[in-house]
């Protein structure tokens, strides 16, 4: 049995510690702005960050685009060469075509390989929770399971990634065509926070309305709570799009004041998923029980 | 002047018409009864258009008021608007109960009749109050009734006394009116058309009938429904059918028989009972079983059966937009556009005010009716909307507390979907609660309680120039107000507003929706939205165009 090697995308948001802490490598996406293409890293600076939310705030709009063939091409044989079998946790289909392109790239390349394998996984999510499957995979490695066990363990356990963010406006995710939710979701919000969850089906979902900023924070705590399972030995990912201080504090302090957990972790959305969700985006991720919903939109 | 002792439909439909001049020349004056000295007032504007509808209902050649109160009170329940009209339609719906069985009326007849009517009117009101048009029509009628008259003038002279005298004792019972210095406006209208009415006896009066409904069908293009055409949307069927004692018990002819069965072949179904004529109204694929079932009990006075797909192949491929979709067959009874597709939820509010229109259809309303605070929609407006939209489940945003009784008469009479009236009584709650709509893997019932909660924790704040000097306030000083409580009379529009949003406690809400009427400039607004947002750093302060007339500013406190 080869040793198995987890990669996972620019969707994953995996900062550099955790890349190095998991021995997880990640397949580049990339932004285009004013035409200009430049890649997508996870592990940028607060500050970079700063001036890529600041750039959307101002008006431009920043598009993306998927894992190149040349990109998968490169890093499987990278991999493939040093004699690892690979697990890629992908982002969901829902959000990026990669996977597939993971996929196709891998059989062509396999035949060169015929003692190698590469197992692609639809992760149903974005961001940190994809990350978080990416981060199970590597520990299952570690403990020296299979290709194929890993595959199959992470492709089960996918929906037990709960998801509750808010936002301030579905434009972004609408103009970006990332967003399954009914009419009434969009045009002048007024002050309206949608809360959004990865769904059933890998999509982000408008889940629920709430009023004013400090209730929607609230509430996606509250909603995690409700589901979130063995909570004394998770951590909590606290996500956000170059939020202000007070937000993140305020929303820090209500998971410590209502979910018993092992640590709290702050993860600033990447390029890719902030692309479309836009700025001033917040949450929490853990482990929980299944999702179940299923967005009609 | 000789006395009458019995009036028949003739005289009744004279009388009404005289009731309709009397309330018209009346109308200003009933409209400044209002409670808040700001000219929002409109109850004698809904009376009488409430009152229009059932006179067109009718014609002036009916010798048997039975059948003319009949009329007359249909036409009401639908153009019924506002609370004063739809309790007006009520009185007039017992009114015509107690005629049921007569074809002249003597006093004693009518005032019958008239206790039947109070009957009905307080049973339309869910919390009757007292102090208002419902306590004029009932002690007038309840100290009128064990006297004994000689002529019906003697009977409504005396009734028309009592109702005076009540009338003055309502802002003893309603401290609103002690407040504003009014007596209530409902009950003002109502002795309006009765002392019109007992004018109307002997006075020359023109009436205002209107031809019967009967327009002349579209020129259809009958080559649009060939030979290989499909029957996608059924028979539009209306029928006229005269009740036969030879075949049934005219009296006791239970209308529910009719409808049941209706419903169970078809849709969009209404049937009404007048004395020994029903009306029905059905769409459904097998006309000939309705003939068939009607022939058991009557035979047919008028029919109508139109073919909807070729309405339907008609009208393809012209604007979609076009409100007057599908209009070809003209009745009393709407036509259901069936060129959408059946939706499962819809939302209905009442807006004023382009911004206003244009801030609800941005929160993604369904449909809007044009209405609220100088004109009040009608219960056939719902009607209408309701074909329109074409949902199972349709939730109506008030934006005014004098249309929610119009928007339930409405529900009541509709049969095609289920409606939820949420009880919004001014644009801010409306707003609050639409805001909020979600359906998404959600109850109907989960969607109401969620809409009422939305509805109940906003408040909303009015500024609006005051028009005459009442309690602590002068004429022309702006005031504010939330609910039944003016919270303040000041100099200036803004302050007002301002002042408004703190009494209101502001502080205890993350956001603040400010609304700009159509006297607003865009600095006043601005000055506004800037002083709370310095004042109240950590709200969430939104400023929207509304162009609403009289109220100068809405607050939106959620």
């Amino acid at each position: 049995m080869n040793k198995v090697k987890i990669i996972t995308d620019s969707c994953a948001d995996l900062t550099s510690e955790l890349l190095e802490k998991y021995n997880i490598d990640y397949a580049k996406m990339s932004t285009i702005l004013d035409g200009d293409q430049s890649i997508a890293y996870t592990t940028w600076s607060s500050e970079e960050a700063h001036n890529f939310y600041d750039i959307i705030r101002g008006g431009k709009r920043i598009t993306t685009a998927q894992v190149s063939v040349e990109e998968f091409t490169d890093m499987f044989t990278k991999y493939l060469d040093e004699g690892f079998d690979i697990v890629y946790v992908g982002c969901s289909l829902k959000q990026s075509g990669s996977v597939n392109t993971g996929a196709i790239t891998a059989k062509k390349l396999l035949e060169g390989y015929p003692n190698s394998e590469i197992y692609c996984i639809d992760s149903l999510n974005a961001s940190i929770g994809e990350g978080m499957l990416a981060i199970e995979a590597a520990k299952l490695a570690e403990q020296g399971k299979s290709a194929k066990e890993i595959a199959d363990e992470i492709t089960a356990i996918r929906n037990n990634v709960r998801e509750f963010i808010t936002v301030h406006t579905l434009e972004y995710l609408k103009r970006a065509g990332r967003v399954s939710a009914s009419s009434a979701f969009f045009g002048n919000l007024l002050g309206v926070k949608p809360v959004l969850v990865s769904d059933a089906n890998g999509a982000q979902a408008a889940f629920k309305k709430v009023k004013g900023r400090q209730n929607s924070m609230n509430e996606v705590v509250s909603l995690l709570k409700e589901v979130i399972t063995d909570s004394e030995n998770q951590t909590v990912y606290v996500v956000h799009s170059d939020c202000c201080k007070e937000d993140i504090d305020t929303i820090t302090n209500i998971v410590k004041d209502n979910i018993v957990c092992k640590d709290i972790v702050p993860i600033i959305i990447g390029p890719i998923v902030g692309a479309s969700v836009g700025p001033d985006t917040i949450g929490v991720f853990a482990f929980g029980e299944e999702i179940t919903f299923a967005s009609e939109s | 002047m000789n006395e009458i002792q019995k009036i028949d439909g003739v005289l009744f439909y004279k009388m009404l018409n005289s009731g309709f001049d009397n309330l018209q020349r009346h109308c200003e004056e009933i409209n400044n009864l209002n409670v808040f000295p700001i000219p929002d007032g409109d109850t004698g504007d809904n009376m009488l258009l409430t009152l229009v509808g059932g006179i067109q209902s009718g014609n002036d050649n009916c010798e048997d008021i039975s059948v003319i109160s009949r009329s007359v009170a249909d036409g009401m329940l639908l153009s019924a608007r506002g609370n004063s009209g739809v309790i007006l339609s009520q009185l007039f719906e017992g009114i015509a109960s107690g005629l049921s069985n007569v074809k002249e009326a003597d006093w004693k007849t009518m005032s019958d009749a008239m206790s039947m009517g109070v009957d009905k009117a307080y049973k339309a009101v869910l919390k009757p109050q007292e102090g208002t048009i419902l306590t004029v029509a009932k002690v007038a009628n309840e100290n009128t009734k064990t006297h004994n008259f000689s002529s019906v003038e003697e009977y409504l002279t005396d009734y028309i006394k009592e109702a005076r005298t009540v009338l003055n004792k309502t802002p003893e019972m309603l401290d609103v009116l002690k407040k504003a210095g009014v007596v209530d406006s409902g009950g003002a209208g109502l002795i309006c058309i009765i002392e019109g009415m007992f004018e109307g006896m002997h006075k020359n009066i023109e009436t205002i009938a209107m031809p019967t409904a009967g327009a002349s069908q579209q020129e259809l293009d009958i080559s649009k429904f060939t030979s290989d055409s499909v029957l996608e949307f059924g028979y539009c069927t209306e029928l006229l059918v005269r009740l036969q004692n030879s075949k049934t018990d005219v009296a006791s002819f239970d209308i529910n028989t009719v409808t049941d069965y209706l419903t169970s072949i078809g849709d969009s179904v209404a049937a009404f009972k007048n004395d020994s004529v029903l009306k029905l109204h059905v769409h459904t694929m097998t006309p000939h079983l309705v003939l068939e079932f009607c022939q058991k009990f009557g035979e047919f006075l008028k029919i109508k059966i139109e073919n909807m797909s070729l309405q339907h192949n008609n009208i393809e491929g012209e604007d979609e937009k076009s409100e007057n979709d599908g209009k070809a067959a003209t009745s009393d009874f709407t036509y259901t556009s069936q060129t959408r597709e059946r939706q499962r939820f819809a939302t209905i509010a009442v807006c004023s005010g382009d911004g206003i229109v244009n801030l609800f259809k941005d929160a993604g309303v369904t449909e809007i009716i044009e209405g609220g605070q100088s004109m009040n929609p009608s219960a056939k407006d719902f009607i209408n909307a309701f074909d329109k939209v074409y949902a199972d489940e349709i939730f109506v945003f008030p934006n005014n507390g004098n249309i929610i009784l119009a928007a339930k008469q409405a529900a009541e009479m509709y049969s095609g979907s289920n409606i939820h009236v949420i009880e919004s009584k001014n644009i801010g709650q409306g707003f609050a609660s639409l805001s909020m709509f979600d359906s998404e893997g959600k109850t109907v019932e989960e969607i109401e309680n969620a809409l009422i909660e939305a509805m109940n924790y906003a408040k909303t704040v009015s500024v609006s120039q005051s028009v005459r000097n009442t309690e602590g306030v002068t004429k022309g000083e702006y005031i504010a107000f939330c609910e039944k409580d003016i919270l303040c009379s000041v100099e200036t529009k803004t302050e007002a507003a301002i002042k408004g949003a703190a009494l209101s406690g502001i502080s205890d809400f993350d956001i603040c929706i400010i609304i700009a009427g159509e006297e607003t400039s865009d600095e006043d607004a601005a000055f506004v939205e800037q002083s709370l947002g310095k004042e109240y750093p950590s709200k969430e302060i939104f400023t929207v165009r509304g162009n609403q007339k009289i109220y100068d500013f809405i607050l939106i406190l959620e």
